[in-house]
Order: structure tokens, then sequence, then C-alpha cells
């Protein structure tokens, strides 16, 4: 076995101390022979050992405090809004958080119905974030539309369910890259009454009237609930956004049945 | 290499909204994100921000973290990433001439010892992914597999770039002191 193996890869293996004790014999044998493999070995064996007297070195002993001091701020603007109220209420009082979703809800179909138009919302960077309803608490659902969104770089599918009185647009999408995922909508024909997704997703979410829009990373699940203000139906666009992709699909939402 | 036991439970920790158990983690990884940062790009300031940087992105993107796999790995990957962003985005950058310390630092390197500046003078004529995996292998003493985990790239890969790091490496410091 070592008398086949090239005399480099043996000397690579040696400074990693992966040899049997073999084959640094071995080693050991045909550097006495090959004086270029001895002048080799010495060189490595010279930067082995000189690597291995340099330590690491201590990061400044500011570092942590920093870390967490800037994953606080950024914690308290990302996970301190809905999501964070949303997540404990759940984990302790879910009676409690059920009604906080609902009232949420109306809050959310008030901001849809023009009760507070965009002027009395702000600017965009005051515009709601977070998660509002859980997923399946709005009854049944049937499928509407469904349209593949994948391309180079990104899997994805949008899908449409209508229930009683409700909308449901879901997308679902997995990509190496991060992605901002928009649902478009009239604001005038549906009312945001929630949002949800996958445990995994974890990116912030912007609740606008007539757009909600989600920064992806990794693989999620989104789902868009939307009272509708009318039996009549009204399109939906789902729109993928990110370096070298750009894709947009417009989903039927259905009529009342 | 850094025992990880109890990794899971922190990041589960953080993502049911425990902020303050990510700081084991900071406490656990920085000295060698930072000695990996600093390897790299060889300025102390620097190596600061690139390893706060990965921190904070590792505790935004902690619900991609797939919890089957090691979270050293994950976050090494996200450090490593950093580096070599920085690297890119800088490139301007001459090589060293081995055996100088940093020219920007010239106390702080004499402190460090003669032999310090000389191996980083050294591995900053080295491209970014060879100097990468000298990094890796040498100073945080990761095996092939932990790397090739690290790097996304076959075990095979890393043993070759490894050995043709090695080789420049130890050239460079050979004609610096002949």
């Amino acid at each position: 076995m070592t008398e086949r193996m090239d005399p480099e890869v043996l000397l690579q293996r040696e400074l990693d101390g992966e040899n049997s004790p073999a084959e640094s014999a071995e080693l050991q044998r045909r550097i006495a022979e090959d004086p270029r493999l001895r002048a080799g070995s010495e060189k490595l064996f010279s930067l082995g050992r000189t690597l291995a007297e340099v330590g690491q070195e201590d990061p400044p002993p500011s570092l942590v405090a920093d870390v967490m001091r800037t994953i606080r701020a950024n914690g308290a603007r990302v996970r301190g809004g809905w999501v964070e109220v949303w997540r404990t209420a759940f984990a302790r009082r879910p009676a409690f958080a059920y009604g906080l979703s609902l009232a949420a809800g109306i809050v959310l179909g008030a901001l849809g119905l023009g009760a507070l138009g965009p002027a009395a919302l702000g600017t965009r960077d005051e515009a709601a974030v977070g998660t509002i309803l859980p997923p399946g608490r709005l009854g049944a659902f049937r499928q509407v539309d469904r349209q593949e969104l994948s391309s180079d770089g990104f899997r994805g599918v949008a899908v449409t369910r209508r229930g009683d009185g409700t909308v449901q647009a879901e997308v679902r999408v997995e990509s190496n890259r991060p992605l901002q995922v928009t649902f478009e909508f009239d604001a005038k024909a549906f009312s945001p009454l929630g949002f949800g997704r996958s445990e995994a997703a974890e990116g912030e979410v912007v609740l606008e009237p007539g757009r909600v829009s989600i920064a992806h990373s990794g693989k999620g699940t989104y789902q868009v609930f939307l009272g509708a203000r009318s039996a009549e139906p009204a399109p939906l666009t789902v729109r993928i956004d990110g370096q070298g992709i750009q894709v947009e699909r417009s989903l039927e939402t259905g009529r009342q049945e | 290499m850094v025992d990880g036991g109890d990794d899971h439970e922190l990041v589960e920790r953080c993502l049911h909204g425990d902020l303050d158990a990510f700081e084991p983690l900071v406490v656990r990884y920085q000295k060698p994100l930072f000695n990996v940062a600093l390897r790299m790009v060889k300025d102390r300031e620097d190596a600061r921000d690139i390893t706060q940087t990965a921190f904070v992105k590792a505790f935004e993107k902690l619900g991609t973290f797939d919890r089957r796999h090691r979270f050293f790995s994950w976050l090494y990957r996200i450090a490593v990433n950093e580096c070599l962003n920085f690297v890119t985005r800088r490139r301007p950058a001459a090589p060293l001439p081995p055996g100088l310390p940093a020219a920007d630092d010239p106390e702080r390197s004499a402190e460090a010892g003669e032999l310090a500046g000389r191996i980083q003078g050294a591995l900053m004529t080295l491209s970014p992914e060879y100097r990468l995996v000298v990094v890796l292998r040498h100073f945080l003493g990761l095996s092939y597999a932990e790397m090739s985990a690290v790097l996304l790239i076959p075990e095979k890969t890393v043993r070759s770039r490894l050995h043709t790091a090695r080789e420049r490496l130890a050239d460079t410091l050979r004609s610096a002191t002949t």
C-alpha cells in the first residue's frame, strides 16, 4: 500500500499526522534515499513547525457586548413587534393569543377598508411588520389557481384558495440566495386579514395597503389571508425579486360561491 | 475543535425569542471567528467588523439553520463568506513583501512578534482561496471533513488546495529568509 503512495502525498499526510507508523517509516526511507524529497520535506516540516508556533490572538474585549447590542437593537425591530407578541402569547396563553389575532385582524381589516387611509398609515417605514394570524384558522378553502414560479436559482410555487369571504394566497419558495417575495392586490377589492409562514421562514415582513412583502432566504412557505370585499373575482399578483431573478405571476382568486 | 454540544439547544432558545441565548454562542466562537478574519484580512479592526457582521447575520438567519448539521460549520461558513466578500471588495491590496510587518500597524506587529508578522505577510501573498485553507487547517485545527463542510467543496479539493497552499507558503517564507 505505502509502496505505491506518492511520496508528496505521504509528506502532506505526515504533516497532518495522518500517516500510520508503517507509512511514516516508509516516508523516512524515501527521504533518506531521495535528496530532492529531503529538501521538500525539510521545507514543509519547517512550515508546519512555524505555523504551530503562531497561536490564536484574543479578540477585542468589547466584541461580545457589541455583537449582543447590535442583535438586541435588530431583535427589537424584527422580533419585538407583532411576531414576538404573537409568539409569546401563543406559547403562554393560546386563548388570549387567538383573541389577539382576531383583534389584529380587525385592525388590519380596517386599514384595508380605508378606515385609515395611506395618509394615516404614513411612510413605508411605519407600516406594520410581522405575523398576525396563524394559518389554517379560517375554515375550509378550495384551490382556485396554481402557478409555478421556478427559475434559475430558486424553486417556487404560488397557490390561491377561496374560503367563505376569504382568499388565501400561498407561496412556497426554496432558494440559496436572498429573495424578496411580494404579494400585491387591489386594496379596494381585498382587506388583509392576516399572514402566516412556516417556522423556518424568519425574514422581515412588511404589510402595507395592497401589498405584503417578505425578505426571504432558504426554504419557506408564506400565506396571506385576504378578506374579499366583493363576490366578483379580482386578480392577485405574486412577484419574486432577487439578484438576476425577476418573476411575476397573476393569480385568479375566484368568485364567492 | 470547539465542543459545541449544546449549540443546538441555544439555537432553539434563540428561535423561541430568547435573545440572551445567543450570547454563549458568541462567547464560544468569537475567538476562532476573529482569528479566521484576522488571518484573512490582516487588520484587527477589519477583522473585528467582519466577525461582528458574521455573528449578526448568523443570528438573523438562524431560522434557516438546518439542525441536522453542526452549528459551527454553518457559522464558520457565514464568517468565511464575509471574509471573502471583504477581500473581493478591497481587491486592490497588493501582496505585502513577506517578512515585513503590517505597514499601518508596526507597533502591534512588533509586539505580536516577528514570527507572526512573517507568517501573516506570507499568508497575504496567497490568493484568498489558498489562504483560507491554511487558516482553517493550521490556525483553527479543522479536519479535512470539517473544512469540506465549511467551504462546501469536496474533501479531495480541500486536500489538493491545501497541498498547493503549503508549498507556496513554504517557498515564500523560505525566500524571505534567504
